[in-house]
């Protein structure tokens, strides 16, 4: 039923409490989205949820994190694995630098995926983002030539392309026009029925049309969660329904 | 709210400055200075380059004008008395002792670079760092005292007895053809210590330089370590790591001093590891200002300086070329 359990997660920058006993749970196959102000830490708890916290050293993780009901955080936990599983797509589109094919093809030639039929691969991921029309004749150009909207889609079929079972979104159409933006929830919308998602935004709006299950923080404090209908129509808490208002945040 | 009613909202909060008030025009004459003093100093170091390959044309201009440039490349005896300025010996010295050094250097430096961004966590770096740095700034005197001390030793006692029994049986290149332990090998070593602190720094500040997301990027699709590490080395890194080691080189090849105090001064053609040598740096230093009442004496050492400007300036030049390929190619 659930893909991810966040079992009183706790997280510091140094001396800074940014996430305070974080429990809840992302059901599978579903759209969880989390909401909440600039700050209270939704960054930090997706990228808690595939380990990528451990490039900073400042950080100190306390808690459980349980993905199909293994911690992450054990000891003997293989990081690599995790992060194959778990992909995440950041905020601002980053692609590779190398050609276009390369940025998809990357994931499954250092995995084994697909030896001998990379191109069907390639192709089929590029297809799923509705990239392939628009860069067919150019696999072979640099990525950074592509436009920002074009970038994300090639960032979001390169995550794909490595068979995640999560994808974690970080505001990931925060840095595009309306146009690219929507097209990008769309993709995402398409994936449900694959994959678990978890979208980090700060757009009550996008939340609205996406999520199935909504999650609020508010510095660093897990507020409220629950599907997205009654979170939306009957929110329990003062401070989740002052921030929907938008009197607050 | 009626917009057009609160009028007030519409007052610019900072009054604006005329372009023509003194502040403006004092950050007008602020930034033309700027302008121009960096631009006096370009051209200062522009003309300093002119100004020695200059000095240095004129003043071999009676060797090169009273034998022919091929004889004195390719000429191999360094007799000044009899009138006869072979450069061999002293240019493949140098160019032998610079490259023992970077074969014995690049690697170990560049994965030591590797480790120190990539591995280390930033407490580590922090205590590695000015080792490092320290390590560039030892006066060539003490790294030339330090081998004379202990790697002549090692290589008279040890390691060339060994190769001799091993290597040489099959390879004259590595038979010991020198008892004294002074020669290109010793050199070498020490020039290879010398330019390894070099090339760690510049590879590590490079790594170190490619962009946050990248190394994220990577990770996050389930790369390991090692295969993020390749990526930006192949991706990002590879012609900084390549300037790092040009680098080296030239520093190598211009030092002096070290390599005078181990690599015997002998002028002829290296044929072994183990051979005596001299290099060019060395040739100037230790001759000139002596025996300059010999004809074309003087010429002769200004070219040897020529020789060694062209050197570094020509592999220079083509790092620099295959440099900007690399990064061209990168691109794609
Ligand atoms: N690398 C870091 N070093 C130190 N503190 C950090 C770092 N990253 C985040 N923080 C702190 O952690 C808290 C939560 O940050 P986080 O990036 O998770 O917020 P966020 O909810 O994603 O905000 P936004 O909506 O602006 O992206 C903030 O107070 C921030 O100052
Ligand atoms: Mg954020």
């Amino acid at each position: 039923m659930y893909a991810l359990s966040i079992r009183q997660l706790n997280v510091w920058y140094d001396k800074q409490h940014v996430l305070k006993d974080i429990t809840v749970d992302v059901p599978r196959r579903q759209i969880t989205a989390i909401i909440g102000p600039s700050g209270c830490g939704k960054s930090t708890l997706l990228k808690s949820l595939n380990r990528l916290l451990d490039l900073n050293e400042r950080v100190r993780v306390s808690g459980q994190v349980l993905f199909e009901g293994q911690n992450i955080y054990d000891p003997g936990t293989d990081v690599t694995d995790v992060r194959t599983r778990i992909g995440l797509l950041a905020q601002k589109p980053f692609p590779l630098p190398m050609s276009i094919f390369d940025n998809v093809a990357y994931g499954p030639r250092i995995h084994g995926l697909g030896n001998g039929h990379l191109a069907q691969i390639v192709t089929a991921q590029l297809q799923a983002v509705g990239l392939w029309e628009e860069v067919k004749d150019r696999l072979k150009a640099p990525a950074t030539g592509l436009s920002g909207g074009q970038q994300q889609r090639l960032c979001l079929a390169r995550t794909l392309a490595v068979a995640p079972e999560v994808l974690l979104c970080d505001e990931s159409t925060a840095s595009l026009d309306p146009i690219s933006a929507r097209g990008i929830e769309a993709l995402l919308r398409g994936l449900r029925e694959k994959y678990t998602l978890v979208l980090v935004t700060h757009d009550i709006e996008q939340a609205r049309r996406l999520a199935d299950h909504v999650v609020f923080m508010w510095l660093g404090e897990l507020v409220e969660h629950g599907p997205a209908g009654p979170f939306f129509a009957q929110p329990e808490q003062k401070l989740t329904q002052a921030y929907l208002a938008r009197e607050i945040g | 709210m009626d917009l057009t009613r609160d009028t007030h909202l519409f007052k610019p909060a900072v009054k604006r400055i005329a372009w023509g008030s003194r502040v403006q025009r004092w950050r007008r004459v602020k930034d033309s200075c700027a302008r121009m003093s960096s631009g006096t100093a370009v051209l200062i170091v522009c003309l300093l380059v002119g100004v020695i390959a200059a000095t240095l044309v004129i003043r071999s201009w009676p060797i090169l004008s009273a034998y022919p440039l091929d004889e004195l490349l390719t000429g191999q005896t360094w007799q000044p008395l009899h009138g006869r300025f072979g450069f061999a010996p002293f240019i493949a010295g140098s160019i032998a002792v610079t490259l023992v050094a970077m074969m014995l250097a690049v690697i170990p430096a560049v994965f030591s670079g590797i480790y120190l961004a990539e591995y280390t966590s930033s407490r580590a770096r922090a205590a590695l760092k000015p080792l490092i740095d320290l390590l560039v700034g030892i006066p060539s005197v003490v790294y030339g005292l330090w081998g004379i001390l202990f790697i002549i030793p090692l290589v008279r006692d040890v390691i060339g007895p060994w190769s001799d029994r091993t290597l040489g049986q099959v390879f004259p290149f590595f038979a010991r053809t020198n008892p004294s332990g002074y020669g290109l090998l010793s050199a070498g070593f020490v020039l290879a210590v010398m330019v390894f602190p070099l090339i760690v720094a510049v590879t590590e500040e490079v790594l170190r330089s490619a962009p946050r997301e990248m190394r994220e990027t990577l990770l996050a699709l389930g790369a390991t370590r090692w295969e993020t590490t390749q990526c930006i080395v192949r991706r990002a890194g590879l012609p900084g790591i390549l300037a790092a080691i040009v680098l080296g080189f030239s520093r190598a090849f211009g030092e002096t001093l070290a390599i005078m105090m181990l690599i015997g001064n002998v002028p002829q053609m290296p044929t072994s590891l183990f051979d005596a040598a001299y290099s060019l740096p060395a040739l100037i230093a230790n001759n000139y200002g002596e025996i300059m009442s010999v004809p074309l004496y003087e010429s002769a050492l200004m070219g040897a300086a020529l020789a060694l400007l062209a050197v570094v300036l020509l592999f220079n030049i083509l790092a620099r070329l295959v440099i900007v390929r690399l990064t061209q190619a990168q691109a794609r």
